[in-house]
Formats: structure tokens, sequence, C-alpha cells
């Protein structure tokens, strides 16, 4: 079985926001929320590197440990969903998360949380495969339709990489070794365990 | 003779020796500190000279969770890596999740000990009089009871977050569970600034009858935790303890309970994880004490719950539990003995009043 992750090349990512306009329009994300976000060091200085990153999906999950009402699940490829029907918005998946990737949207009263938002890998949720509702709650399920996710798919550099682990770093490794320098599989340490 | 001193001199040059090792064994070590020092401009030299390889120093700033920039806004948005959420999970999940069922266990344990040392609880030993004095005004009385009630809704919503997971889910069902927690998640919401409030009013209406004095000292050389009667004034010191545990403690779990509720004021992760552990952990602390003082105001001092429901107590029961307060009292000419005294008391005493002041 695969196990699907993510990789961001920093070499390549040129912090264009395609993915995240990509995330938005495919998953028609609720208002104020971004599933992806491109964050970039020594912005406007020698050595300024980008990464998109956004839930990645992780062995053994902070925020499955940590969530009061136990909703995460983790699919067959690997991917980390939850169950937004009983989510009770109380933050704790945020502040477990490395990779700040749990979204809140600001619609309760008094600047209570909402149900958590996060990227599904674009695999869509509990309910049935392709519905309405799942695209409602969820976005798009491009995992059961043969597809990959439409970040990964639209970026122009092919910086954003999405997939089979294997076959992720294979390529990865391939580029690499055309550059001088180390591999640098950024945040693999911290999502899977490895290096 | 010559061979008894050569023997002193050699035992004496073995202790030498022996204090000699000890010392170098503990100095020498630290001329790491010597080393690094020394060598630590050196090797920051020849950094510079070598020029850094911004690529390493790129990969250092990603796991140490350095901010940078990004075009999307929202909390942590500007940060790669966070490395407090790990050391929330393994505080949240661990030493609170683990600790503090014992807590609470520990402290039920403690007061059914109690209960049965002392033979059922303490009761009044000279037969009631009739006598009262007054105790406790209707202000304090009612602040007391809502923050009461405020403080097991809480108490139960709280608990609810913190194992439901491990305790209702088996038995309400991830549905069932899920329902309840939402609610009680508004319960613990909408419910802890009641409790916030009349937390503070009551520390301000009670602060002056619990400031320390000698007499709690030798309340609690002489065993007065323990059960022993040791002359006391209005509040003895365990009392006194509880009320500095809420005046300190309870404000704290309040104020961090505030933080909690407000995510788009306090945004910063570090704040929010921080709040939590600090909230989590004391509220089992304080849980764990408010066992102890509920049991002493019901069964173990029998006779206290009239002071905080009806606000006077009997002359019998001031007697045995705050004999100075109760011979103040006295002296001043508060005690009643009928229920008309009663209702002009409730009437006459000051919002901020304790009975000996009055
Ligand atoms: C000043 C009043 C308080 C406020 C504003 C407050 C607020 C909060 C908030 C916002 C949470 C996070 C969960 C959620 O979003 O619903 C929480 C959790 C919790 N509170 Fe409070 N609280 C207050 C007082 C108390 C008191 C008095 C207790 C104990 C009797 C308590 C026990 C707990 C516990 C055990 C948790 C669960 C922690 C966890 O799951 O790790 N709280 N509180
Ligand atoms: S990146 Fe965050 S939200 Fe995604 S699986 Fe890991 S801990 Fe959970
Ligand atoms: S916000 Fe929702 S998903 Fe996150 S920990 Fe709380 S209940 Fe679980």
């Amino acid at each position: 079985m695969a196990r699907m992750k993510f990789l961001c090349d920093a070499d390549r990512c040129i912090e264009c926001n395609g993915c995240v306009t990509a995330c938005k329009n495919a998953n028609e994300v609720p208002w104020g929320v971004n599933r992806r976000r491109v964050v970039t060091l020594n912005d406007g200085l020698p050595g300024e590197k980008s990464i998109s990153v956004a839930c990645m999906h992780c062995t053994d999950a902070p925020c499955a440990a940590v969530c009061p009402v136990d909703i995460f699940y983790t699919t067959t490829d690997g991917i980390v969903l939850h169950d937004k029907d009983l989510c009770i918005g109380c933050g704790y998946c945020f502040y477990a998360c490395p990779f700040g990737a749990p979204q809140f949207p600001k619609t309760e009263a008094f600047g209570m949380r909402g149900k958590m938002d996060k990227c599904t890998f674009c695999a869509g949720g509990p309910p049935e495969d392709g519905s309405e509702e799942e695209f409602e709650k969820y976005g798009a399920n491009r995992i059961a339709a043969g597809k990959l996710p439409a970040c990964a798919e639209m970026c122009a550099t092919k910086a954003l990489l999405a997939g089979d682990g294997d076959m992720v770093a294979d390529i990865y490794r391939q580029r690499v070794m055309r550059r001088a320098g180390r591999p640098q599989t950024w945040g693999w340490g911290k999502a899977y365990g490895e290096a | 003779m010559s061979e008894q001193t050569a023997m002193r001199s050699k035992s004496r040059r073995i202790l030498v020796g022996a204090v000699l090792v000890l010392v170098a064994a503990m100095v020498v070590p630290l001329t790491g500190y010597v080393y690094v020092a020394v060598a630590q401009p050196q090797i920051e030299t020849a950094a510079d000279w070598q020029e850094t390889n911004p690529r390493s120093e790129y990969w250092r700033e990603v796991r140490q969770g350095t901010e940078g920039y990004s075009a999307v806004k929202g909390p942590a948005a500007d940060v790669l890596i966070d490395n407090g959420g790990q050391i929330f999970r393994q505080i949240r999940n661990g030493p609170i999740s683990t600790f503090g069922p014992w807590v609470l266990a520990i402290m039920l344990l403690g007061v059914a000990g109690m209960f049965v040392l002392s033979g059922g609880g303490q009761k009044v030993e000279k037969p009631l009089s009739g006598k009262r004095v007054p105790r406790w005004s209707a202000y304090v009385r009612v602040v007391h009871w809502i923050m009461a009630i405020a403080f097991l809704l809480l108490l139960i919503t709280g608990l609810s977050l913190l194992f439901g997971r491990a305790v209702l889910i088996p038995l309400l069902g991830a549905e069932g569970f899920s329902a309840w927690a939402i609610t009680a998640k508004y319960i613990h919401n909408f419910t802890g600034p009641v409790f916030a409030v009349t937390l503070v009013l009551l520390v301000l209406s009670m602060l002056r009858d619990n400031l320390p004095s000698k007499v709690d000292v030798d309340w609690f050389l002489k065993g007065g935790f323990a059960g022993k009667h040791v002359p006391t004034g209005k509040l003895n010191a365990g009392e006194k303890l509880w009320f500095w545990f809420n005046a300190v403690g309870g404000l704290v779990v309040a104020v961090s309970g505030v933080v909690l509720i407000l995510p788009n004021i306090f945004e910063a992760r570090s704040t929010m994880q921080l709040a939590l552990l600090v909230h989590a952990g004391l509220a089992l602390l304080y849980i764990g004490g408010s066992f102890v003082h509920m049991y002493m105001g019901t069964l173990g001092a029998r006779g206290a719950l009239d002071a905080i429901t009806k606000g006077h107590v009997s002359s019998e029961w001031a007697e045995q539990h705050h004999d100075l307060w109760y011979h103040e009292v006295k002296k001043d000419g508060e005690e009643f003995v009928s229920d008309e005294d009663d209702a002009r008391s409730n009437r006459e005493m000051p919002a901020t009043g304790s009975g000996s002041t009055a």
C-alpha cells in the first residue's frame, strides 16, 4: 500500500502561492481558512528560501493524540483525516501540531472556534466518496478519483511533490544527485520519524 | 618513638594525598569550561572566515521555529515547525493525564480516612442551648453559592474534556460523547467568567478574616490539622490555607481559562499551550482540595454548614471550633437567642462584614 507524503523542494519553490490558490479553488475552503501556505525565511536577504506547507499527515499524529473526542483516523494510504461532525472546536489539535495545520473558521459567537479544518491530501472525509456532503464539509476527494492533490499538480516548478513516499523520495534523490549538496527532505524527521 | 612519628607522618601523607585526589577529581573536569571559554571565540572567527553555509543555517532556522514571512495571515502562519506542540502533547497526555486521577483518588481516600479516624466526623460536644452567633453575611453566602455551583459545573465539564476520551467514549460511544463534549464546552466557556468574577468578589470580602496571625503557626505546630483542638479565631489555619489556595491557585486557573476562551486575542500558540497545561494541572489540584473543603463543611465538622447556608452557627459549635472568635463575639454582645434576632442580624450586617467587626 502507498504511504502518501508531501515534500517541498526548497531549491525550486519560488513563492508564487500557486499551490495555496489551487487548494482554495479545488476544496472551496471556508472563509478565512488556508489549508496550505508558503513560508519564506530570510525574505529579501541572501539565502532566502521558501517552503509550501500544509498538514504533513504525520505517522503517530500529535493532533490525533490530544483530541479530546478522538476523531482522527489514518487511511490505508497514510492520510490523516478527521470527522467534523464530532469536532467540538477546542483547538487542542492546533496546540499540538508542529506544522500549524489545523485551522478554525471564525464563525461562532464571542470568537469561539468552529469545527476544525485542515488539508485532507485531497482525500475528502468520512461521508461517501465524491458525495455532495463530503465536498461541502471536506472539499474535493481527488484521491478516490485516482488523482493527486491539486496543490502539487498545479505547482509550476514541481517544487511541491505529493504521492507515495518512496516515489517522492526517488524523484527527489535524482534531483539532488544532479545538484551539489546533501538532500533535505524537510519536515520528514518531524512528521514521519525518519531522516 | 621514631617509628611512631614515621607512622603518623605516613598516615598524614595518605590523608593529604586523598584530599588532593578528591579536590582534583572535582576541579579537573571544570577545566572544560576554560577550554570552551578560550576556544569559543576561535571557533567563531574560523567560521566567519570560512563563511557559514547558508543552507545548513536555513534548516537550523526551520527546525528552531524561526519566524519567516507568509502571504497567508493567521495564527502561527509565519512559522514552519513549532516544537512546543510536542512538549504540550507529552505533558498533557503524560503527567497530567496519569497523575491527575491519582491526585483525585488520594484526596478521596484521604477524606474517607479522616471520616473513619474521627469516628464519623466531629460532632458538637456540648448539648445545644439554642443560642447562636452570626457568621457570614447574606452577601458572602450568595456569592459563595454562585461560585460553588459554577465550580461544580466547571469540574464536571472540565473533567469530561480531559478524561472523557478514556472514560466516556467507551460508555456513550463516539457520537454520544461528542454531543456531550460540545455541550460541556459551552457550559465550561460560559460558566468560567461567572466563576472568575465570584471568586474575586469572595476573595475580597473574606480577605480581612484570612490574614495570617501567630495563632495559625500554633495551629500547625500543635496538630490542628489532625483534628486537635487548638485555640483559633474566626478561621483556623487550615481554612486560611484553603482561602489562599483559592486566592492564588484559583485565580491562576481563572486567568489561564480566560486566556483559553479568547483565541482571537491571545493568538500565540505558545501562550495557549502553556495556558492549557497550567489550567489543567492546577485545576486537578484545585478539585482535589475542594474534596477536603466539601467534606469539612458537611460531615467533617458537623454544624459548620449552617454558617454558609443560614449565616449563623450554634454558640456551642463556635466555642468548640473557634473559641477565640466566639469569646470576642460574645463580649460584643452579638449572641442571639431567637429567630427575630437572627433576622435582625442578617439585615444589619454590612456587606463585607464579619460578625466580629459588625
Ligand atoms: C475562570 C474560569 C474558567 C475558565 C474561563 C475556563 C476555561 C477553560 C477552557 C477554555 C478550557 C479549554 C477547553 C474548552 O475550550 O472548552 C478549559 C479546560 C479545562 N478546565 Fe477550565 N475554565 C475555568 C475554570 C475551571 C475550573 C474552576 C476548573 C476545575 C474545577 C476547570 C477545569 C478544567 C479542566 C479539567 C479542563 C480540561 C483540560 C484538558 O482537557 O486538558 N476549569 N477551561
Ligand atoms: S501535520 Fe499537524 S494536523 Fe497534520 S497530521 Fe501532523 S499533527 Fe496532525
Ligand atoms: S478542535 Fe476538533 S479536531 Fe481539534 S482537538 Fe478539538 S475536537 Fe479534536
